[in-house]
């Protein structure tokens, strides 16, 4: 799913891009079915900073984030797999947790530079089972690889900002 | 080698094993998967197995489904599970879904086969060597599009029959016929015979007809008539080709088989009970050279707890009237008083068998007793028996997989001279 950049929104904070997708809302479709069926589901974040031109990549992240149902409180616990975890929330914290924990350096970057952003979410297969059964640890070149093949899962989102300084943001 | 059967039937089939430990024990150390889902914190209630169609569990797998239930949910082992009932039931995915138990802090937990609508399996149902036989292996291919399978088979067998029968089969199966619980299966094989010295030499002195190929047209139609009991009813229109030359013969019969299975489960004793009945009737009102009816009733209980098995087997059966060679029993097998050459034990088989088999086995080591004999009608039936051990094991692939090592020795026999079997799936 390819979303406009109204729904992406961008901030500053120290050295840091924080984003943020109100509308988008990944725990939805078939990731929430899997859920509510008791498994795990990862979603892979990734954060594209282009500079200067859009052809070539100037700084990526990327970030994985595991969400759980439990089935008798009816609620979530999401973890970040390099990182927190929260328990006890709804399905809105969970998405609104995640784009908190997500940031990627403006570090090297000139204010007037001009730049672009593009934030991909993909939602993987559960961990647990015959089919999915991959395994659960997580490297950087895992990730990587993860985004670098087509997508066949169609539980993914990429939204895309337009031009934009650092001095845009600071006003 | 026997495999502990449980059927899974109809399209909402489910085996539930509700049994509840009272303390659930602490997870040994946890892992990534089970630490990022909150409800590994829970208990397995039951474990569902459901599907659509009928499933055949080994043991392990059984025992594995009973050791985790009552335990903290472990995703690893679930996941492990999944993968290895995937494994033997050929299904396209094993997916594991969750739900509420019956109490706070209970979860059921749901093992989902998918077959798939359309599936192609290559499968090996038996491959074994035997010191006295040489080899026997057989492969098949299945292609299944929704209720229906067409198979092709090849087949070089010393194991089954007096006979080495080496060619190949084609079968179509369509397992429901206007109803889930009735299955129709059409059989034709076609396989060319090779004869052992001893058999050709004592078919000398007593003349048996002897055939260099045989083709046999099976259609068949099994009715379950309840869980663990179905019944088969079929004809078999064998045509024989004479060793010497000359017309065909042919060797046309009535099939119906009678097949119970029980399984008990408890929290300590698992036991399974096995039992058949077939017979195979040719008459000349159907075209057959042959008259004569054959019956062999089979009998098997199995007892495990932990990693202790118990096994005992019984089989008898009786021809009357004038059967072809490939009806006559010979017991002195892979399965059938082992450590004996059937050959040595008559070349020729014989109309009544009686055998019987005492198994113990623990983990993968296994020692056996058997005892039976083969005779014809007027003689007088001579007792044999054997010993033997051997180890057994799940290599995971290629359908259940069981492989057997073993080796066994006739007794009373004056002389020691073992009987080495090896091989998968039989």
């Amino acid at each position: 799913m390819r979303v406009s950049s109204e729904d992406l929104y961008i901030t500053r904070l120290n050295d840091d891009l924080h984003v943020a997708a109100p509308r988008i809302h990944f725990l939805s479709g078939q990731p929430l079915t899997r859920l509510h069926d008791g498994m795990s589901v990862p979603f892979d974040f990734q954060i594209t900073l282009f500079n200067g031109t859009r052809d070539m990549p100037f700084r990526r992240t990327v970030d994985r984030f595991v969400v759980s149902y439990d089935l008798w409180e009816e609620n979530f616990k999401v973890l970040r797999v390099r990182g927190a975890r929260r328990t006890g929330l709804s399905a809105p914290d969970v998405e609104r947790w995640c784009f908190n924990n997500l940031a990627i350096s403006t570090a090297g970057i000139a204010r007037t530079d001009k730049l672009w952003l593009r934030l991909e979410i993909r939602a993987q297969d559960s961990p647990e089972g015959a089919t999915g059964a991959s395994d659960p640890g997580i490297s950087l070149a895992s990730l990587i690889e993860v985004f670098a093949r087509p997508a066949k899962n169609p539980q993914h989102w990429t939204l895309e900002s337009t031009a934009f300084h650092l001095d845009d943001l600071d006003r | 080698m026997r495999y502990l059967r449980f059927l899974l039937l109809g399209a909402a089939c489910i085996l539930a094993i509700q049994v509840r430990a009272g303390n659930a024990p602490e997870p040994d150390g946890g892992n990534a998967v089970d630490d990022a889902n909150v409800n590994s914190r829970y208990t397995v209630e039951s474990i569902d197995v459901a599907g659509q169609h009928d499933y055949t569990l080994s043991q392990p797998v059984l025992n594995e489904i009973h050791g985790l239930v009552g335990t903290r949910l472990d995703f690893e082992a679930l996941t492990r599970l999944a993968r290895a009932i995937n494994r033997e039931v050929h299904a396209r995915g094993v997916s594991v879904r969750l739900m509420r138990g019956s109490a706070p802090e209970y979860v059921r937990v749901i093992l989902e086969v998918n077959e798939g609508h359309n599936r192609f399996d290559i499968s090996v149902p038996k491959f074994l060597w035997h010191s006295s036989e040489g080899w026997t292996a057989e492969g098949k291919a299945t292609a299944t599009v929704g209720n229906n399978s067409v198979s092709f088979g090849l087949a070089s067998n010393a194991d089954d029959l007096l006979e080495r029968y080496a060619g190949y089969n084609v079968s179509f199966e369509r397992r429901s016929l206007g109803s889930d619980k009735v299955s129709f299966a059409f059989l034709f094989e076609d396989y060319h015979q090779e004869w052992n010295q001893a058999t050709l030499a004592a078919a000398e002195t007593d003349p048996q007809f002897l055939y260099r190929s045989r083709r046999n047209v099976e259609p068949e139609v099994t009715w379950i008539v309840a869980r663990g009991l179905s019944m088969t009813a079929g004809v078999s229109l064998e045509s024989l080709e004479p060793q010497a030359g000359g017309q065909a013969l042919s060797a046309n019969a009535v099939t119906g088989t009678v097949k119970y299975h029980r399984t008990v489960e408890g929290s300590a004793l698992n036991q399974n009970v096995d039992a058949s009945y077939s017979v195979r009737a040719a008459t000349h009102e159907l075209g057959s050279d042959f008259a004569y009816a054959r019956h062999m009733v089979k009998g098997r209980y199995t007892a495990s707890h932990n990693r202790h098995e118990v096994e005992v087997g019984f089989e008898g059966g009786a021809i009357v009237g004038n059967a072809p060679m490939f009806e006559r029993f010979a017991p002195g097998n892979s399965g059938t008083l082992r450590g004996w050459n059937k050959f040595d034990v008559d070349p020729l088989g014989g109309t009544r068998v009686a055998d019987g088999s005492l198994a113990y086995k623990y983990g993968p080591v296994r020692v056996f007793y058997d005892a039976g004999a083969v005779w014809d009608r007027g003689d007088r039936p001579e007792v044999r028996q054997s010993l033997g051990a051997g180890l057994e094991g799940n290599l995971g692939f290629l359908g259940h997989n069981e492989f057997l090592l073993a080796f066994a020795f006739p007794l009373n026999q004056g002389r020691l001279e073992p009987v080495f079997v090896a091989g998968m799936n039989f």
